[in-house]
């Protein structure tokens, strides 16, 4: 093996293709911010910070997939907002309702991600547009939906989807498992390298034989799934459901996608890195509230400008891989 | 082995094939020749599956078959190798070979171990080693043609399709693919291969095909023909006698002076200079710094060191904005995405150049901005209606005059031309050398990059040979013959 | 094989790419005129030209960086961030009102030119570039006035936002037409207009024609925020006090009207005639949304199904 692939020259050049680079760069982050910040390593913190790391890795999952194809995503946010609202709507206390509700949801994500996905492959539109048409068309009947009850969750669904003991908890769980099918569907299978292959060039793709459009839809399709995961998770944490729920969630998901070393482009990139990214952006909102807290400021006016400056930086600093 | 009866296909408003009967044979390499236009391409992609013909038939071993779709063609053992690069940069070699054809092992995951030893076995069959765990976008252009190659055999082709195989390779390298191929015609394949290097073609092909004008002309055996015969089958007439070339330029004033030119990759230290009046080519394969040093003129590629001198005078181009100030102007090879806007007009795209020579604080003259286009497009015989005409109306050839017409507005000093004649028929290529010798009579100095031998022997004064980043000949035309120049071309140091 | 390939032009869909905007433009005006006879009237449409110029205005901007292939998503963030700024530093002073404008007219084109550097020295692309511009706006206004804006405007600002000539024309409407006509000359009459069109057709040959691609994109940006703050300016004199949520419908409605008004992402395909009468359209659809009490659920849908149909249609399907 010659130099180009030797441990530190990977690590120190984001333009190959591997993610240990992201996951040093995080590491450095941790230790930056545990001396500005002590009260951030206090197990409280870091059990709370794992916690609200799972809603944005969730969705990332999905976003991830779409990005490595070569697409992206602008409506999973409203998406999220609106299956809360579905779920906040249907549910009741009989856990026959709730399950049929969960099918509903899903199903629900799975509708979603394929009108994006047929959106885009059959009428030939820029994934930019249609998604960011379809977020509009999600919210518009989001806030039909939206009461200002909050509509009703069950506590037996919040409970179930909340325990946590200590650094433990079953969110952090349920994230680890979908973290473990992506990496299976990704790394094992053939729809795996046909992802990597739509996103580096679709003609080569389908001079091999291979149904372009079976990989684009279907990647769409599972942003929508995840989408419809996380809107559940979310109603269950927050016990309601709400049209600006899933706001942060669009822009967030595609900074944690590109921080974690995957273009806008598609074709590089991967699972390890796109988690790395859900870290730092989880970390930073977190470090951004406890600052704020401390300096007795309005975090949710710094969070803005954090969001875009990493992503300005994220992209900058990438954009070798493009 | 493979038959098609009777094939017809047509797109609006072109004929591209009319009643089209060819039968392939097995293990035989089988040459498809023709102009540009001449049909080879869509054949090719009827063959594959890319496209369904409107009338005809196609048989495989006697069967009748369906080519739906390119996976269908693939089921059915037909492979194509393409002329433009098919691999997937960021992916290693061997996911690259196995795409779409990946070896399933238990619950659905791929099976990395079996694929490895399919590609090995493949690779020893063919006498070739390349290491699977590269990643594609490393591999040099021939090593990349041979991935290509091993990529159409996984599916366990039976016809290959390769469509100008050697266009970007050096000689060495089309041995190696040479050789190649006909380890696969000795394993039983079909070779179905289009060219335009005709000398490629009589030292590989057992059969050749000619197709002119969508027509089928006839098939031979390459024993039978010779290249005049068939370059007159291709095109239907003698090629015109040689173009006069020039011997005096020498007095002329030096225009360019380049002096040791270098960049990171591709240029070692190039010095030529350039007369007014005179008609330079650069030869040698595809890769060797050609497409670097004109575009370098242009103000299109960065060098490390070195100096060019224009009247005498030192000057730095760094971008396009300084060569055309300096009355250079530059014909891309990529004449559909670098040299034209095919969504605008021709008048559009002739003006553009030399806008600002046609302004008032600003504003365009227009009157006098139609003047000038039309008279270009009746200078340069460009034939269309209107100049509000879109240019992806028009054919190559006429592409390549309002191409050609875009600079004259600026009377330029210096016109690069980058494969003057790709995708430009025979026809209308003479017309393009007519006006190049045109222009240089009036004074203008022409440098040309071409991989076309045929034009390096019969259109330049004077002939500059490259090979790895360096001149390694040069000659006169009356001194130049097709052995000296690929002697240089390949790294010899001319006689 | 001919020298010319013709193409047998499908007459219903040229017409429709052309004209459609306009046509489009006459079934909603017609509608509305059913729907509220009283407000169909000289000085009724002089009103709705008067809310639309806002819109109008902004859009200018838009169509030209749509045209080159990008997008601008930080307007809606300029035109807040100018607006409470202004106020915020005029605080009543009719003195101040001229000075102040310049000001924020040239803090417009800054933010303009910001974007523009990024997306082309940093190569960053519009999209992300402009929406994190849209952001750091966003916290940027939000920190200056603490969540609280106050002010007041003074009534030479009113004027150019509420104001009539000859007690009909409104001010805001001449504002926009002056300015739709001026970058229509210049789009179609100047070297900058045609080196423009020449990016948006095809950036490489455009480059390779001697046109300093850079420069034009950073200009088109630039004039973008430029826009932004002049619409600022004239809202701000039209609402007469002060509001957070003043630009927040304004990015995305600016890009409605573009691409309604038949510019194209791609190809350089359309320009600011159309732009014109999109706006109208998506100031039509609002107010009739309202009218029909759907308001700003259902104008969000309906913009996203219309503009997908529309750039769908526009988009050759793949076969």
């Amino acid at each position: 093996m010659n130099k180009i692939y030797s441990f530190w020259y990977q690590i120190l050049h984001p333009d190959r293709h591997s993610s240990a680079f992201i996951w040093f760069i995080l590491l450095g982050l941790v230790i930056i911010v545990v001396a500005i910040v002590p009260e951030f390593i206090q197990i409280n913190n870091v059990s709370n910070v794992l916690i609200q790391m799972v809603p944005l890795g969730l969705v990332s999952l999905g976003q991830g997939l779409v990005i490595l194809g070569g697409g992206i995503d602008l409506s999973v946010g409203s998406q999220i907002s609106l299956i809360t609202l579905i779920a906040a709507n249907t549910m009741t206390d009989s856990p026959v309702i709730i399950i049929l509700s969960l099918f509903l949801c899903l199903g629900a994500g799975v509708v979603f991600g394929t009108l994006n996905g047929l959106l885009v492959h059959k009428m030939n539109i820029p994934p930019l547009i249609v998604t960011l048409c379809t977020s509009f068309i999600f919210q518009g009947l989001a806030y039909t939906l939206h009461k200002t009850t909050g509509g009703y969750i069950p506590s037996s669904f919040q409970m179930s989807l909340t325990i946590s003991w200590g650094l433990f908890s079953i969110p952090f769980l349920l994230f680890l498992s979908f973290i473990g099918i992506e990496f299976y569907l990704l790394y094992r299978t053939r729809f795996g390298r046909y992802i990597y292959a739509l996103g580096g060039n679709e003609e080569v793709l389908a001079n091999a034989g291979v149904s372009v459009g079976k990989i684009k839809v279907t990647t769409y399709v599972i942003a929508g799934l995840m989408a419809a995961i996380t809107g559940l998770y979310l109603a269950a944490r927050v016990k309601s459901g709400g049209a600006l729920y899933g706001v942060p969630f669009t822009l967030n998901s595609v900074t944690a996608v590109v921080v974690g070393g995957t273009p806008l482009s598609g074709g590089v990139g991967g699972l390890g890195g796109t988690i790395a990214g859900v870290a730092i952006v989880s970390m930073l909102n977190n470090v951004l509230n406890l600052i704020s807290f401390r300096f007795n400021l309005q975090s949710s006016f710094y969070k803005e400008i954090l969001t875009g400056l990493v992503l300005v930086i994220a992209m900058i600093f990438y954009r070798k891989r493009s | 082995m493979l038959e098609c009866k009777d094939i017809t296909k047509t797109f609006p408003g072109v004929t591209a094939l009319s009643h089209v009967s060819i039968f392939f044979n097995q293990a035989e390499i089988h040459a498809l020749v023709g102009e540009n236009g001449a049909g080879k391409s869509t054949l090719i992609k009827i063959i594959a599956g890319k496209y369904r013909p409107d009338t005809g038939e196609i048989y495989l071993k006697g069967k009748k078959v369906q080519m739906t779709d390119p996976r269908k063609a693939i089921e059915h053992g037909i492979s194509t190798v393409f002329q433009e690069y098919n691999l997937l940069p960021h992916l290693r070699v061997l996911e690259n070979i196995i795409l779409g054809n990946e070896p399933i092992g238990k619950r659905g995951r791929i099976d990395w171990k079996k694929a490895r030893a399919i590609c090995t076995q493949l690779m020893d069959n063919l006498q070739i080693n390349i290491d699977l765990d590269r990643y594609a976008g490393d591999l040099g252009a021939a090593e990349a043609k041979m991935v290509e190659i091993l990529k159409a055999l996984v599916s366990k082709a039976e016809i290959i399709i390769m469509d100008e195989p050697t266009a970007a390779l050096p000689e060495k390298e089309v041995e190696a693919l040479f050789r190649l191929i006909r380890n696969l015609k000795a394993s039983g394949v079909t070779v179905i291969y289009i060219s335009h290097r005709l000398n490629e073609i009589f030292s590989i092909a057992d059969r050749v095909s000619v197709l002119k004008d969508g027509k089928m002309v006839g098939t031979f055996s390459v024993n039978s023909i010779n290249q005049d015969e068939l370059i007159r089958l291709m095109i239907g007439r003698e090629i015109s006698s040689t173009f006069s070339y020039r011997q005096n330029f020498q007095e002329n004033p030096v225009i360019l002076s380049l002096r040791n030119i270098e960049d990171q990759r591709h240029l070692k230290g190039i010095s030529f200079d350039l007369h007014q009046g005179e008609i330079l080519a650069i030869g040698g394969m595809t890769g060797n710094g050609q497409r670097e040093i004109i575009r370098f003129l242009f103000g299109s590629h960065s060098i490390s060191k070195g100096e060019v001198f224009y009247e005498g005078k030192k000057v730095s181009i760094r971008s396009p904005r300084d060569a055309l100030q300096l009355g250079i102007g530059f014909i891309p090879d990529d004449r559909r995405n670098e040299g034209l806007a095919v969504t605008q007009s021709v008048r559009k795209n002739i003006a553009l150049p030399s806008i600002h020579l046609r302004q008032t604080i600003g504003f365009i003259h227009h009157r006098e901005e139609k003047e000038i286009v039309e008279k270009m497009v009746s200078t340069l015989s460009i034939l269309v209606p209107m100049v509000s005409t879109p240019v992806q109306n028009l054919s190559g050839g006429n592409q390549q005059r309002v191409v050609i017409a875009k600079w004259l507005p600026l009377k330029p000093k210096v016109l690069l031309f980058h494969e003057p004649t790709l995708g430009v028929d025979v026809g209308a290529k003479m017309g393009i050398y007519q006006l190049m010798r045109q222009f240089a009579d009036e004074g203008v100095a022409i440098l040309i990059v071409t991989s076309d031998m045929i034009e390096l022997l019969r259109i330049p004064d004077r002939i500059l040979v490259f090979f790895e980043g360096k001149i390694t000949g040069e000659f006169f035309r009356q001194n130049a013959t097709e052995e000296k120049i690929m002697f240089a071309a390949s790294g010899q140091k001319g006689a | 094989m001919s020298e010319i390939k013709v193409y047998k032009p499908n007459h219903f869909s040229y017409f429709m790419k052309n004209y459609g905007v306009y046509i489009g433009l006459i079934i909603l005006l017609s509608i509305s005129g059913i729907l509220s006879p009283q407000s169909f009237n000289p000085v009724g449409l002089l009103n709705i030209a008067k809310q639309t110029a806002g819109l109008g205005i902004v859009s200018i901007g838009q169509t030209m960086v749509i045209l080159t292939g990008g997008i601008d998503l930080s307007v809606g963030s300029i035109i807040t961030f100018i607006h409470v700024f202004s106020i915020g530093t005029i605080l009543g002073n009719a003195q101040l009102v001229l000075p102040v404008s310049l000001l924020c007219l040239l803090l417009g084109l800054f933010f303009g030119f910001l974007n523009g550097l990024g997306i082309t020295k940093a190569r960053i692309s519009p999209f992300v570039m402009t929406l994190c511009m849209d952001f750091i706006l966003r916290g940027l206004y939000l920190i200056y006035t603490k969540g609280q804006p106050r002010g007041i405007v003074p009534n030479n600002l009113r004027f150019i936002g509420r104001g009539r000539v000859l007690n009909i024309v409104p001010v805001a409407f001449l504002i926009w037409i002056v300015i739709a006509i001026l970058f229509i000359v210049i789009l179609y009459r100047t070297t900058w207009g045609a080196r423009l069109y020449a990016v948006a057709a095809n950036s490489r040959t455009a480059q390779l024609s001697g046109v300093k691609n850079d420069t034009i994109l950073i200009s088109v940006y630039a004039l973008s925020g430029l826009l932004s703050a002049v619409a600022a300016l004239v809202l701000t004199g039209d609402i007469g006090a002060v509001s957070l949520g003043l630009g927040r419908d304004y990015s995305l409605d600016s890009i409605a009207a573009t691409v309604i008004g038949g510019t194209s992402f791609v190809g350089g395909i359309g320009g600011v005639e159309g732009t014109i009468a999109g706006a109208y359209i998506i100031k039509l659809l609002t107010s009739l949304l309202q009218k029909i009490n759907i308001s700003n659920t259902g104008k969000l849908i309906i913009q996203g199904v219309l503009i997908l149909f529309i750039v769908g249609a526009y988009s050759r399907k793949k076969n």
